[in-house]
C-alpha cells in the first residue's frame, strides 16, 4: 500500500488533517466540530501517515485513553470546589479570546478519542499482520 | 453511663486490633471480656433502665439505639462473662496453634456482635448484629480451613443462618410497617391479620434457623468440628440462645397472637425430645453435647411459647442454667480430648483417676444437668414444670429422662480402672470450667441469685423450689431411670449413620443440584461463538424495544423529492452489501450507504451530525480495508447454514430501529425543549448548539458516553494482547 503517490501525498495531507482536527477542535463550541469529530480528524490524519509510512511501535496507548476520561471528568468535578454542581461550565472574555471551561472537558473529549481511535487500529494491526 | 453502654460492643472489637498483633492475643481477650463485664457490672447498680442512640440512618427512622434493660444486661453478662473463661481456656487449648492471633480475633468480633445483639433497642441495629454473630461463627466453624468438613460445615451453618436471618429482616421491615418505629422498646402487641401472620413466619424463621430447630437443626452437631472453646461458647452457651432471646425479646410483642403458640410450642417440643433421644446415641463426646444443646434449646423455644410471663421467666432461667453446664462439660469435653487424642466415648474409659479435677467437675455439671435437688438443674426444671401446661408434663418427663441418661453416658469415660496411659490435666484446661461448675451449685443453693434474675427481668413471683420428698422423689427416680437407660444406650450404640439422611444431607443434594444446574445453564449459554451471543443480544433488544411499539400511533409521513433520492441510494447500497460476492465489495457498499445518510444530515441543516457521520464511517472503513479484511477469508461462502438465521435477525432490527426512530418523531413537536436550549445559548456562551448540548447542557451523558468508549478501548487492547 505503501506508494509513493501515497507518502508524497501525505506528507502535505497528514500535518495539514492535524491541524484542521485542532481547529474543529478549537471553534467547536461556536461553529460545526468540537472534541469528537475533532479527535476523529486527527486520528485519520495520523492512519494515513500510518498508511504511507507503516505504523510505529506499539506504546501505552491505555494513558491517553485514562488521560482523556480523567481530564473530562476532572473539568466536571472543579466545578465542586467553588460550589456549584458538578460539570457546570464558566465563560469568560480576555480581550478578544473566548475562555469557556467546557474547553477543557472538550480537550478531554478530543484526547480519548484520539488514543482510542489509534489504540484500537493499532492493536487490530498487530493482529492480523503476518 | 450512656457512652459506656454505647461503647460495650466495641469494647471487644476494638480488641481484636491488639489481639492480631500476636503478643498474648488470649490475655487480651479475657481482659477485653472482663472489662466489658466490670462495665456491665456498673450498668447494673445503675438500678435503672439505661438507653442510648446514635444517629445511623433517620430518614428510615432506625438508629444505632441500646437499651440495657433486664434481659439484655442478663445476656450480655453471660456473653461476657463465658467470653472471659473461654478466653483462658482457649489459651491454653490452642498452645500450640500458630494461628491463635487469628482465632481470637473472630473470637472477640464475635463477643462484640453478640453484646450488640442482645443489648440492642433497634430491629436494624439487632438485625446487623445477629448476621454478624452467623459470619463470625462462620469463620470460627471453618477454623481449621485445610479440612473440607470444617469447611463443609462452616458453609452449613452460614447458609441456614443467613437464610432465616433474611427472612427475619424481612418480618422486621413488616413489623416495623406495621407499628409505625423501628425501635424494640417502643413496639406494642400486634393485633392478629393476614399480615401479622406473615410476621410471625418471618421472624419465626430467624429464630428457630439460629437455635437450631428441626428440622434446620442439622448445622448445629456439624458445627462441632470447630475448635472445642467454640463449640462451648458460640455452639452452646450463647450465638445459639440468640433465637430463644429473639423469642423473647418478641413475646410482648406478637406472643398475643393466636398462631405463637400453636407454632413455637410443638416446634420446641419436638426438638426437645429429638435432641435428647439422639444425644444418648452419640459416641463423640462433642455431637452428645451438641444434641444436648438442640434439645435445651428446644425446651426454651417451647417454654416461651407459651407466652406466659411464668414461662418467660423460666425459659430465662433455664438457659443460664444450661450456659453454666453445659459450658463446664464442654471445656471439659475439650480437656480430655486434648489429653486422651479421642472423643469417642468407646475408647475412652478410666480417665477419673488420670484428671481427677475434670472427673470432679464433670460430675457436678452433670448433676445440674440431670436437675437432682441442690443443683441450679433442679431450680430450672421446676419453674419449667411450673410453666408449662399439665398436659404437656409427659414430654418433660420424657426429656428429664434422657437428660439424665445422655449426663450419664457423659461421665463413663471417668469411670473404671485406669488404662495404663500416663496423662496429666494442665491448669489451664479445667479451671477456667471451675466458676461455671461452681455456678451449677450456687445456683441451686442460694435463693438471691435466681430472686435477683427474677427481678431484674421484673417478675413478681417466686420460682424458689421449696425441697420437699414430693419434689425430690420424681427428680431423684428420673435421674436414675436415666442412668438405666444410658447404660442401656452405651451397649445399643449406634453412629447414627441411619439419621444422616437428615437435613445435612438435603442441604448437600441441594447444593450438588445447584451446582450442577450453574455448570449445565453456563455450558448452554456460553457456546463461545460470536453469532449466537449477537442473536440473543439483538433478539432480546428486538423484543425489548419492539414490544412497546405495538399498537402505537404512527405518523404521516411526507417524503420530500431530494431526501428520497438519498434514502434510495442508500437502499440500493444495501442491496449490494448484502448480495455482494466479496467481502471488500460489500465493505466498500457499506460505506456507500453510510455516506447516503451523510447527504440526508446535510439536506436536514444538521452539520455537526453530517460531519461526525462522515468521519466514524471513514474511520470504520479505513479500519475494515487495512485491518479487518485481513481476518476475514477474503469469499463469501455461497450457502451459509445459518444465513437465513442472520437474515431475520438483520430485517427484525433494521425495523424496530427505523420504527423508532419514528416513533421519536410521532409525538407533539415539543418546541420547549429547542426554546430552553436556545435561550440558555447565551448564558453559556457558544454559538454552537449541538456542541453545547454536548459539553454542557448535557455533559454528564457525555461524560458517561467517553467513559463507555473508554472502557471499550481498553478492552481492545486487553484483548489483543491476549491473543498475541
Amino acid at each position: 500500500m505503501s506508494t509513493l503517490v501515497l507518502r508524497t501525498v501525505a506528507r502535505v495531507v497528514v500535518p495539514l488533517g492535524v491541524l484542521y482536527g485542532l481547529r474543529l477542535l478549537f471553534v467547536g463550541h461556536d461553529a460545526p466540530g468540537g472534541g469528537f469529530v475533532g479527535g476523529l480528524v486527527t486520528a485519520l490524519a495520523v492512519l494515513a501517515r500510518w498508511l504511507a509510512f507503516g505504523p510505529p511501535p506499539p506504546r501505552r496507548w491505555e494513558r491517553g485513553v485514562t488521560l482523556g476520561v480523567g481530564v473530562a471528568a476532572a473539568t466536571g468535578l472543579a466545578a465542586l470546589l467553588v460550589g456549584r454542581p458538578p460539570l457546570t461550565h464558566a465563560v469568560t472574555h480576555l480581550g478578544p479570546v473566548k475562555v469557556a471551561t467546557s474547553l477543557v472537558f472538550d480537550v478531554g473529549v478530543y484526547v480519548l478519542v484520539v488514543s482510542a481511535t489509534l489504540a484500537a487500529v493499532r492493536t487490530l494491526w498487530e493482529a492480523t499482520s503476518p | 453511663m450512656e457512652t459506656i453502654l454505647l461503647g460495650i460492643p466495641w469494647i471487644p472489637v476494638l480488641a481484636t486490633l491488639l489481639a492480631v498483633r500476636g503478643r498474648a492475643p488470649a490475655a487480651v481477650a479475657a481482659s477485653s471480656c472482663g472489662t466489658v463485664v466490670v462495665a456491665l457490672l456498673a450498668l447494673w447498680a445503675e438500678g435503672r433502665t439505661v438507653a442510648a442512640e446514635l444517629p445511623w440512618f433517620p430518614a428510615l427512622g432506625t438508629a444505632y439505639r441500646l437499651q440495657a434493660d433486664g434481659l439484655g444486661l442478663l445476656f450480655a453478662l453471660l456473653v461476657a462473662g463465658v467470653g472471659v473463661l473461654v478466653a483462658l481456656y482457649a489459651g491454653a487449648y490452642l498452645e500450640h496453634e500458630a494461628r491463635q492471633p487469628a482465632f481470637f480475633a473472630y473470637l472477640l468480633l464475635f463477643t462484640g456482635a453478640m453484646l450488640g445483639l442482645v443489648l440492642a433497642d433497634d430491629l436494624l441495629t439487632l438485625y446487623v448484629f445477629w448476621e454478624a454473630t452467623s459470619v463470625a461463627s462462620f469463620a470460627l466453624i471453618g477454623f481449621n480451613d485445610d479440612r473440607w468438613e470444617a469447611r463443609q460445615a462452616a458453609v452449613r451453618a452460614l447458609v441456614v443462618t443467613v437464610v432465616g436471618g433474611l427472612a427475619m429482616l424481612a418480618g422486621f421491615v413488616l413489623l416495623a410497617q406495621e407499628a409505625g418505629t423501628f425501635r424494640l422498646s417502643e413496639l406494642g402487641p400486634l393485633r392478629d391479620s393476614p399480615r401479622a401472620g406473615w410476621i410471625l413466619a418471618l421472624v419465626l424463621a430467624g429464630a428457630f434457623t439460629k437455635s437450631a430447630q428441626v428440622p434446620v437443626h442439622f448445622w448445629l452437631p456439624g458445627a462441632m468440628v470447630a475448635p472445642t472453646p467454640v463449640s462451648a461458647y458460640l455452639h452452646s452457651a450463647t450465638m445459639v440462645k440468640a433465637g430463644v432471646f429473639l423469642l423473647l425479646r418478641m413475646l410482648p410483642v406478637l406472643g398475643g397472637l393466636e398462631a405463637w403458640r400453636a407454632w413455637v410450642v410443638p416446634t420446641g417440643l419436638v426438638t426437645f425430645v429429638f435432641g435428647a433421644a439422639v444425644a444418648v446415641l452419640q459416641d463423640d463426646l462433642k455431637a452428645l453435647l451438641a444434641y444436648g444443646t438442640v434439645s435445651a434449646l428446644g425446651l426454651a423455644t417451647a417454654l416461651v411459647g407459651a407466652g406466659t410471663e411464668l414461662g418467660r421467666d423460666a425459659a430465662v432461667l433455664y438457659l443460664l442454667n444450661h450456659a453454666a453446664y453445659k459450658g463446664t462439660l464442654f471445656l471439659l469435653a475439650g480437656a480430655v480430648e486434648h489429653e486422651a487424642g479421642t472423643r469417642r466415648i468407646r475408647e475412652l474409659r478410666g480417665l477419673g483417676r488420670r484428671m481427677p479435677a475434670t472427673a470432679a467437675l464433670a460430675a457436678v455439671a452433670a448433676f445440674s444437668l440431670a436437675a437432682l435437688p441442690g443443683s441450679g438443674g433442679f431450680v430450672a426444671k421446676d419453674a419449667v414444670a411450673k410453666a408449662l401446661e399439665p398436659s404437656l408434663e409427659p414430654w418433660l418427663w420424657l426429656g428429664a429422662v434422657l437428660s439424665s441418661a445422655f449426663a450419664f453416658r457423659f461421665l463413663q469415660v471417668f469411670l473404671g480402672g485406669p488404662d495404663g496411659v500416663k496423662r496429666h490435666e494442665p491448669l489451664g484446661l479445667w479451671a477456667p470450667a471451675l466458676p461455671l461448675a461452681a455456678l451449677c451449685v450456687v445456683f441451686g443453693t442460694w435463693r438471691a441469685l435466681p430472686e435477683a434474675i427474677l427481678a431484674q427481668l421484673g417478675a413478681g413471683h417466686n420460682v424458689w423450689p421449696e425441697l420437699s420428698a414430693a419434689k425430690a422423689v420424681p427428680a431423684v427416680s428420673a435421674a436414675l431411670a436415666g442412668t438405666g437407660v444410658g447404660w442401656i444406650g452405651t451397649s445399643l450404640v449406634v453412629r447414627w449413620p441411619a439419621l444422616r439422611w437428615n437435613g445435612e444431607r438435603v442441604f448437600d443434594a441441594g447444593q450438588a443440584a445447584l451446582m450442577r444446574f450453574a455448570e449445565s445453564l453456563t455450558s448452554t449459554t456460553l457456546t463461545g461463538r460470536l453469532r449466537d451471543y449477537l442473536v440473543v443480544v439483538l433478539g432480546v433488544a428486538v423484543v425489548g424495544a419492539g414490544w412497546p411499539l405495538v399498537g402505537a400511533r404512527w405518523p404521516e409521513i411526507r417524503p420530500v423529492a431530494y431526501e428520497a433520492v438519498f434514502v434510495g441510494i442508500g437502499a440500493c447500497a444495501v442491496l449490494v452489501t448484502v448480495l455482494s460476492r466479496s467481502l471488500l465489495g460489500a465493505v466498500v457498499a457499506l460505506g456507500a450507504v453510510g455516506y447516503a445518510v451523510v447527504f440526508l444530515f446535510m439536506s436536514l441543516r444538521a452539520p455537526d451530525v453530517a460531519l461526525t457521520q462522515v468521519l466514524v464511517e471513514t474511520v470504520t472503513l479505513v479500519l475494515f480495508l487495512a485491518v479487518v479484511v485481513h481476518l476475514l477469508s477474503p469469499d463469501v461462502p455461497d450457502r451459509h447454514p445459518w444465513a437465513g438465521v442472520d437474515l431475520v435477525a438483520s430485517v427484525c432490527v433494521g425495523l424496530v430501529a427505523a420504527a423508532l426512530a419514528f416513533q421519536a418523531t410521532a409525538g407533539p413537536p415539543t418546541r420547549r425543549l429547542a426554546e430552553f436550549f436556545a435561550e440558555n445559548a447565551e448564558r453559556a456562551g457558544g454559538a454552537n448548539l449541538v456542541n453545547l448540548i454536548l459539553v454542557d447542557f448535557r455533559g454528564l451523558d457525555t461524560l458517561g458516553e467517553i467513559t463507555v468508549l473508554g472502557i471499550a478501548a481498553l478492552g481492545v487492547l486487553a484483548l489483543a494482547r491476549r491473543a498475541v
